[in-house]
């Protein structure tokens, strides 16, 4: 979790810079999608530590994360996302999800 | 064992010949010999081992072998009994062994120990190394961390500063705070560059790129400073350069800002100049120099001596660490150039950067059957000559005007046929006049797609009309764009409102940060969630709305409903990373204008906002 979250601000730093945003611009997103981020992970490995959760709630935490991964840039761990959405329903689900955020 | 008389003689002969001894000395050396035959005395051993170590001259070690082995055959084939010859041969085994074997073994000691002393320093320098990185990771990662915080910081400051609610004392605080951290984010900046180059970790990053452009970025990015330096103008002298180079621009342009910095901190009144000149070295490579002059407070010749070193400021009123001179000097170490300069106390300096960079294959000019007119009252202008000459060259067909009565007689005339492009370099009085004429002008229909540029202004000046303005020399790749974008002040300035809903902030800021770039006098109000969008969308007449499809509570189809039934709608955009064909089609199914894909593409965007815009009476 933590790496994906350190790849995505490293990503996100390169990825708005060159659109040519100011550096306080772009730090300023950067820290707020990183602790935006944080946040949907820790809801993420509570729904997972739980074991029995709400498909429906568990797709919108994964879909927020998805969401704010490809805004920042960082579309490769954007796509494990969604490829672990299509699997929510899936009896191995929690163990891909574990595997994924470890 | 005791010697004869005769052997002594003959030993003391053999030695003065050839060792050249005298023949005191030689004698001396026999009676030692003697002396160690007769009671086992170590004299003549050390003082032969010492002079051997410190002669350090094979030929005389050779020498001294050679004499032993005679002695001992001379010696050992005179014995008469055998306890003599015993003797003789245990002390030239002790000889031996002394001089040479304890030799061989001093040397492998050294040699071991110069073994040992060497993992030690290369352990050490191991370590020193490990320390150094260490640190510098440590100031790296602390002044990233500061720049971060800084920013934050600024950011807040600039928000309060926005927000215009503080008044007298407390405004000036404000101002204080404003410059303190402005000064400490260029401090940790500077810090951070000098860890990068200390480290190595520097990297040089070539691009091809147009060296008038990057000149332009470079006075750009000074222009703001010069504003508080009314007494100071700043000149050029560019060298006509139709090419692109292959250098690393953006190191380039750090340390040509920072000498032009330094230029306008250094300097109260007068001139600031910056002149740049090519040779050519081949055909493929060309040396470029930026020769940057002032007229400000100079240096003394100690002063000049330090310029580069870490630190070396030398008027402490003024802001700064004065690390950006040293900088400068190893950024152009970096890039194989060279930095030097010129200074006298009182009367200014002149920096001259050198650097040689590979002439690009790609970026031709190409500006075939393109009509570009120009008027320069300067006759004698060169770089502006060899501009109009080379675009001649190049195929264009170019109209040149000195005259005034002459260049808008030839305007006011036209019926069809007109310029793609009139450039104009007057007197600072002329250019209102012709900011007016173009006016006139572009209210007729063929100049419709004619761009005007103003150039060589030389100052800040407000022109309402021309569609591009320089104030000091237009880039050559002016007139080689495809479509020339004919946004000038007084069209549409695309000032829409929008209401962007998004349950992520994140999603929201990046949105803002893109419109806001591109079009900055758009109103974006944002909502995160669907039941705020409808209260604002009840209160306030929006140009377009951008919905995100999925949010916890009402999703934007929801929301979408429920708009459509307040009142007329503006086009409704969804907003979504799920472009799944389901989704598209529901999508256009309920009516929504079309579809916004995450992560944002820019271009697309705008696209639709322009269009919007375009459509929009407002």
């Amino acid at each position: 979790m933590r790496q994906i979250i350190e790849r995505t601000q490293q990503v996100a730093y390169d990825y708005l810079k060159a659109f040519g945003f100011e550096e306080d611009k772009v730090t300023n997103i950067v820290n707020k999608g990183v602790k935006e981020l944080e946040k949907s992970f820790a809801k993420l490995q509570g729904l997972v530590s739980d074991r029995e959760f709400d498909i429906d709630e568990l797709d919108n935490v994964l879909h927020s994360i998805k969401g704010i991964l490809f805004q920042l840039g960082n579309s490769k761990d954007g796509e494990l996302v969604d490829e672990l959405r299509d699997t929510v329903d899936h009896s191995n689900a929690i163990e891909k999800i574990e595997d994924f955020i470890k | 064992m005791k010697l004869s008389k005769k052997q002594i003689n003959i030993l003391a002969k053999n030695a003065q010949k050839r060792f050249g001894l005298s023949d005191k000395r030689s004698k001396e050396l026999v009676s030692d010999f003697q002396n160690l035959l007769e009671n086992g005395d170590l004299k003549f051993v050390y003082d032969l081992n010492y002079a051997i170590f410190h002669r350090k001259n094979h030929r005389f070690t050779k020498n001294i072998l050679n004499s032993i082995v005679e002695t001992y055959v001379y010696l050992y084939g005179d014995a008469t009994t055998e306890e003599d010859k015993e003797t003789i041969r245990i002390n030239f085994e002790k000889l031996f062994d002394m001089i040479f074997i304890e030799r061989c073994q001093y040397s492998k000691r050294l040699e071991e120990k110069s073994h040992r002393t060497q993992k030690i320093l290369q352990h050490t320098t191991k370590r020193l190394n490990e320390t150094l990185e260490t640190q510098e990771l440590m100031i790296a990662n602390i002044s990233h961390e500061m720049r971060t915080s800084l920013n934050a910081i600024n950011g807040y400051l600039t928000i309060i500063n926005d927000r215009d609610t503080l008044q007298g004392e407390d405004k000036q605080y404000l101002q204080k705070a404003t410059h303190a951290t402005k000064t400490l984010q260029a401090l940790v900046s500077d810090i951070l560059s000098v860890t990068k180059i200390n480290s190595g970790q520097l990297e040089i990053q070539k691009e091809n790129f147009w060296l008038d452009r990057m000149l332009l970025k470079c006075i750009d990015n000074i222009a703001l400073m010069l504003k508080h330096k009314p007494k100071v103008k700043l000149y050029t002298d560019i060298e006509f350069t139709p090419c692109m180079v292959y250098g690393d621009q953006t190191h380039i342009m750090e340390i040509i800002i920072n000498i032009l910095s330094n230029a306008v901190k250094y300097t109260d009144s007068g001139y600031i100049k910056l002149k740049m000149c090519t040779d050519r070295l081949s055909q493929d490579e060309i040396m470029v120099n930026f020769i940057i002059s002032d007229s400000g407070i100079g240096m003394t010749k100690e002063q000049v001596s330090n310029i580069f070193s870490p630190y070396s400021r030398f008027k402490t009123e003024r802001q700064g660490l004065g690390l950006g001179m040293h900088i400068a000097h190893q950024l152009a170490k970096k890039l194989d150039g060279s930095l030097s300069v010129f200074s006298e106390y009182k009367k200014g300096s002149i920096f001259t950067f050198s650097v040689k960079m590979a002439i690009s294959k790609k970026g031709k000019v190409n500006v075939k059957g393109r009509k570009i007119c120009f008027f320069c009252e300067d006759e004698q202008y060169s770089s502006f000559k060899k501009r109009v000459e080379f675009l001649r060259q190049e195929g264009a067909c170019v109209e040149l005007f000195h005259k005034e009565n002459e260049f808008v007689n030839y305007l006011l005339t036209l019926d069809k046929n007109v310029p793609d492009f009139i450039s104009i370099s007057s007197s600072v009085d002329g250019y209102a006049k012709y900011d007016a004429l173009i006016y006139y002008l572009k209210s007729l229909a063929i100049f419709q797609h004619t761009v005007f540029i103003a150039e060589n202004i030389r100052r800040s000046l407000s022109l309402n009309y021309f569609d591009e303005v320089y104030e000091h020399f237009s880039p050559i790749t002016l007139y080689i764009r495809s479509e020339h974008k004919n946004k000038h002040k007084g069209e549409k300035r695309f000032d829409i409102s929008i209401l962007a809903v998004d349950d992520t902030e994140t999603n929201l800021d990046i949105l803002k940060l893109f419109i806001s770039k591109q079009f900055p006098n758009i109103t974006l109000d944002l909502a995160s969630g669907g039941y705020e969008a409808i209260g604002m969308f009840k209160i306030k007449k929006y140009d377009m709305v951008m919905l995100d499809l999925k949010m916890p509570g009402l999703n934007g189809f929801e929301v979408f409903e429920k708009l459509k039934k307040i009142g007329p709608l503006p086009p409704v955009y969804a907003f979504s990373a799920d472009i799944y064909k389901s989704n598209i089609d529901k999508v256009e199914e309920v009516g929504f204008a079309g579809l916004i894909e995450k992560p944002l593409q820019p271009q697309k965007l705008y696209n639709v906002i322009e269009r919007i815009a375009n459509e929009t009476d407002y």
